[in-house]
This record gives C-alpha cells, structure tokens and sequence, in this order.
C-alpha cells in the first residue's frame, strides 16, 4: 500500500513536469494547427541553456529556468521561421514531418556543441524528506512547484491579457481573427515562443531530476506526445490532465511491468485515448 | 460622392473561374443598401471581397475616395470598414465578454464603457457575458456579432444575412437596431433573404444574379416594381 502512495506522489510530480512541454505542444496546435515535433530538441536546448547558465554562469536554478525559457523559445521561434513556416501551404502533414527533420538537426547542433558527455547541473544534494514513509526530495518538490508557477502563469496569460485573449482568438477562428485585427502571423510566433519555451523549462526541469545529455528531450518526447493527445490537442487544460495520467500511468504500471517497459505506457496511452476518445479528454475541436 | 464604390468588380476563388463578374456597387454615407438575389449569386463573395478575403481579379474598390482592393482583412477593418461574415462569426471557445473585446481589438481605448454601451443596445449580450459563446443560440450568436462589429465605431457595415435564425420579430428588432446604428452615421450594405423585410427598410437595393448586377435602384420603387417581384422576389400574385 505505501509503495502505491508513493508512486502516485512520484507519479503526480512527474506528471507536473510532463504537462509543461505538453502544454507546449499545444497552444503550438492549437494556433498554427500543426504538430512540431522538434520540441523534443527544444526540450535539449532548454536543458543545455540551464546548464550553461548554472554551471559554466553560475547563475542559481531559478535564472537558469528564465534563461531555458527564453533560449529554448527563440530557438523555437527561430527555427520555425527557417524550416516550416515556408511550408506551411503544404499542408499539416508536411509540416509535421519536416518538424521531425528539424528534431534531427537541433539536436545535432547541441551535440556539436556540447558532446555527448552527460552532465548535472550545479544544486546540493539534499536528503530525501520522510512523511508517513513516503519519500519525497526536494529538489522533486522545487521542481514541481517550478513546473505548476510555469503552467499558473501561461494559463494567466492567455486568460488574462489581450495578447491572450488574441491568441485563443486565433485558435478558435484564424479569419474572424483577422478580420477583427489580430495579426496571425504575429500570434503564431508568440504561440511558438511561449511553447517552446515552456519546452526549455521542462528541460531545465529534466535535468534537475537527472542529468543533462543530448537525447534528454527524445527520451520523453513520446511520454509528452501522449499527454497532449490524452488530454486533447490543441487544449491547454487538456495537456495539464494528460501530463498528470501519463506521468501517474508510468509509475504505477512498474507495479506490474518491469521499469524498462514504462516508456511503452505511452504508446499504450495514445492507441487507448484514439480508440476511447478521438478528441481527448478536453478536447472539443 | 459615395462612401464605397466597387466598379467593374472580378473575383473568384484560387484556382477556380470567376464567381463575381464586372459586378458595380455604390454605398453613400449614412444609406442603407441592401444585397438581394438567389443562392450562389455571390452575395457572400462580394462581401468577402471588400472586407479583404477574397482579392478582386480586376476593378477598382474604394472607401472614402482610397483605394482597399488587396488591402489584407485587418488593414480593411481598420479604415472602418467592418465585416460580419454569415458563419463562424463569432469565436464559440471565449465568451462573450471576451468577444466583445476582440470585436474592439483594433481600438481598446475605454474598452469597459464601449463593452457596457454595446451590452445597453443589446441586453441579452449583458445578462450573459460571461457565458461560452458557443452556448448561444442561433439568433443571439448573430445579434453578439453584430454586438462585436459595434465595437470598434464602424464607417461601413458589411452584413451577411444577420437575420439568418432569428425570428420574424427578432429579425424585424434586429433592422431597427440596424437603422439606429445608421442614424448615428454608419452606412450599412446588408445581405439578406428575406427581400420584402430589406426592401422596407433599406434605402436602395441592388440584386445579383449569377454573379452580374442584374438590377438596382431605390428600394420603394423595386418594392413597387411588379416584374421584380415577380422574377426577383417570387411574388405569385
Ligand atoms: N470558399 C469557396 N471556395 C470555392 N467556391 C466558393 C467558396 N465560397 C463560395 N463559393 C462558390 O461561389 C458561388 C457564390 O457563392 P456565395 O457568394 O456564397 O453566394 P450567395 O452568398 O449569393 O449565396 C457559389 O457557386 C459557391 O459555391
Ligand atoms: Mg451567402
């Protein structure tokens, strides 16, 4: 009984983290329509920016997360200017297999960089804290609360600001949209700066849970994928949810599945939520 | 002088034939013009293709002695001239408080005033502001778009059949809400179905048929004219 109520605290902090590139992904969907896959090389972006700035700046992990933020969301924005937007009329299809190519470079550009050397950030080792005795350590509990600020503070962007507002605007109906004066193109960058940049958060995020390498982002990009198909694409609240049951789903199935076979709780999760609900759990479109 | 002059008008969608063809219209300051004539005439694409949606093949289109013809949607609505599409008018994932807010997007001075001004006018708007707009029903989703074109001070409203759905009472409100708007200085080009209910309230008219200008003039004398009711109206007797 304790190990289940430790795996769903484990479950609900790891889910935490997975909502945030979920999130993501999207209000990417949600505004341009399209899935940028290269999100898995933002997340590695992010991670490597945080190193950088925390180890080799020694900047403390709160600026190292800002940084992430803002790396990881111009390299989106940047990225997504050079290699799909001119692809866009091709059609979604198109465009999400080309994000994929550029999954494949950006990733390769951060080897180039960085090696393939695993690295850790730069935070003290801190003893586990012992409640009922379930575990709980705090760079966990740090992480987590990064993770639900990140995700308080977009959901209050877009529901509180006109810039916000816009956006959802665009999501609902690009041509009303511009027809009342949104710029689309304006909003589909901004779209993409914020999640990608959520991306480099949770790299920052990842890396503080484990360590730093290039395939950090290929490693969980599946676990994302799933969460913001579970929830629904194109839904914020949705990618919250999906993040929460993919992360619980992966713990608690190593109670009856060897560890190595918890990544696979994705896939599982995403041919179970096309078959049960094509749309997602929030999903409306 | 004429507020919106479109003359020799072409337009079609990509890769398709012309839909519109050498189609005139004229729109005076404070008048009221209706658009009449069958489905597929190109009522609609006449309308998209002032508000910037569908870009002219040939002709000249200007409002207020400037030229709009390739203007992009938004630079269209920002020289005043304020489209309400038929469908998908409104966005049914923001409610209608924010919707009222992005139908003010392009002037969101005073934003709380204008939105409570808009609410007095159309007082279904304001008991449920905070509702998704996608729980309106078919009659009150047309009266927030209207309620959101209000938003910014329109020159020119562009209507595509804002009666569609609406009661024969509520549509009969809705045109004496329209000619309000017009008293305060708004010239309003109005599709509509209903060719008697325009007709009475419109100063002139024009009917499409086809994609051509079949026939215009003052909309008494159209009301009056019994070979347009016959052919144009489907007047039997
Ligand atoms: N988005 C579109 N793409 C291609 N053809 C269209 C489109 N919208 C309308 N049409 C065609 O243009 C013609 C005129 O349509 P429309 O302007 O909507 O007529 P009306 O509003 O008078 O009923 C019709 O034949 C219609 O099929
Ligand atoms: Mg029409």
């Amino acid at each position: 009984m304790l190990q289940v109520f430790q795996l769903l605290v484990n479950g609900v902090m790891a889910g935490a983290i997975l909502a945030v590139p979920a999130i993501g992904f999207n209000i990417v969907f949600a505004v341009l329509q399209i899935s940028n896959f290269s999100i898995a090389a933002l997340i590695a972006v992010g991670a490597y920016a945080g190193y950088t700035a925390n180890v080799l700046l020694g900047l403390p992990p709160l600026l190292a997360i800002l940084a992430a933020f803002l790396i990881s969301g111009a390299a989106g924005v940047a990225s997504d200017r050079l290699a799909l937007r001119p692809l866009r009329g091709y059609g979604a299809i198109a465009v999400a297999i080309a994000s994929l190519a550029l999954n494949m470079v950006l990733e390769n550009i951060v080897r180039f960089i960085f090696g393939n050397d695993v690295r850790s950030l730069d935070v003290p080792m801190m003893r586990d804290w012992i409640f009922e005795g379930i575990h709980v350590g705090p760079q966990a509990v740090f992480n987590f609360l990064v993770a639900i600020a990140a995700m308080v503070a977009l959901f209050s962007l877009l529901s509180f600001t006109t810039v916000g507002r816009a956006m959802r605007a665009v999501a609902d109906n690009p041509t009303l949209a511009n027809i009342k004066g949104i710029d689309p193109e304006k909003m589909a960058r901004l779209a993409v700066f914020l999640g990608m940049g959520m991306a480099g958060i949770a790299g920052v995020l990842l890396a503080l849970d484990t360590a730093v390498d290039p395939t950090i982002g290929m490693r969980v990009v599946l676990s994302v994928f799933a969460a913001a198909v579970l929830g629904g694409l194109g839904s914020i609240p949705g990618a919250v949810v999906g993040g929460l049951l993919i992360g619980l789903a992966e713990q608690l199935s190593t109670l009856v599945v060897p560890v190595a076979y918890s990544s696979a709780i994705g896939f599982a999760a995403i041919i179970l939520a096309l078959l049960l609900f094509p749309r997602g759990i929030l999903g409306d479109r | 002088m004429s507020l919106l002059r479109a003359a020799g008008i072409s337009a079609g969608y990509s890769g398709r034939d012309d839909i519109l063809k050498d189609v005139g219209i004229e729109v005076g300051a404070c008048e009221i013009v209706a658009i009449l004539g069958p489905n597929g005439a190109g009522k609609s694409t006449l309308l998209k293709t002032i508000a910037g949606l569908v870009t002219p093949r040939s002709g000249t289109l200007d409002f207020d002695g400037r030229s709009i013809a390739g203007l992009t949607p938004r630079d269209v609505s920002r020289r005043g001239v304020v489209f309400v599409p038929q469908e998908a008018n409104v966005f049914p994932s923001l409610t209608i408080q924010e919707n009222l807010e992005i139908g003010g997007y392009l002037d969101r001075k005073e934003m709380k005033a204008r939105v409570a001004e808009v609410c007095e006018r159309i007082p279904v708007l304001s008991e449920r502001r905070r509702a998704k707009a996608r729980t309106l029903s078919g009659g009150e989703r047309q009266l927030l778009a209207m309620g959101m074109a209000l938003m910014v001070g329109p020159r020119i409203l562009l209507l595509d059949e804002p009666t569609a759905g609406l009661s024969p009472l509520a549509a009969e409100t809705l045109f004496r809400m329209i000619k309000l708007i017009r008293d305060t200085g708004v010239a309003v080009t109005i599709v509509e179905q209903n060719a008697i209910l325009a007709l009475n309230n419109a100063d002139r008219a024009y009917i499409l048929v086809d994609g051509r200008n079949a026939r215009s003039g003052p909309a008494r004398d159209m009301l009056e004219d019994r070979e347009i009711r016959r052919v144009f109206l489907g007047d039997v007797d």
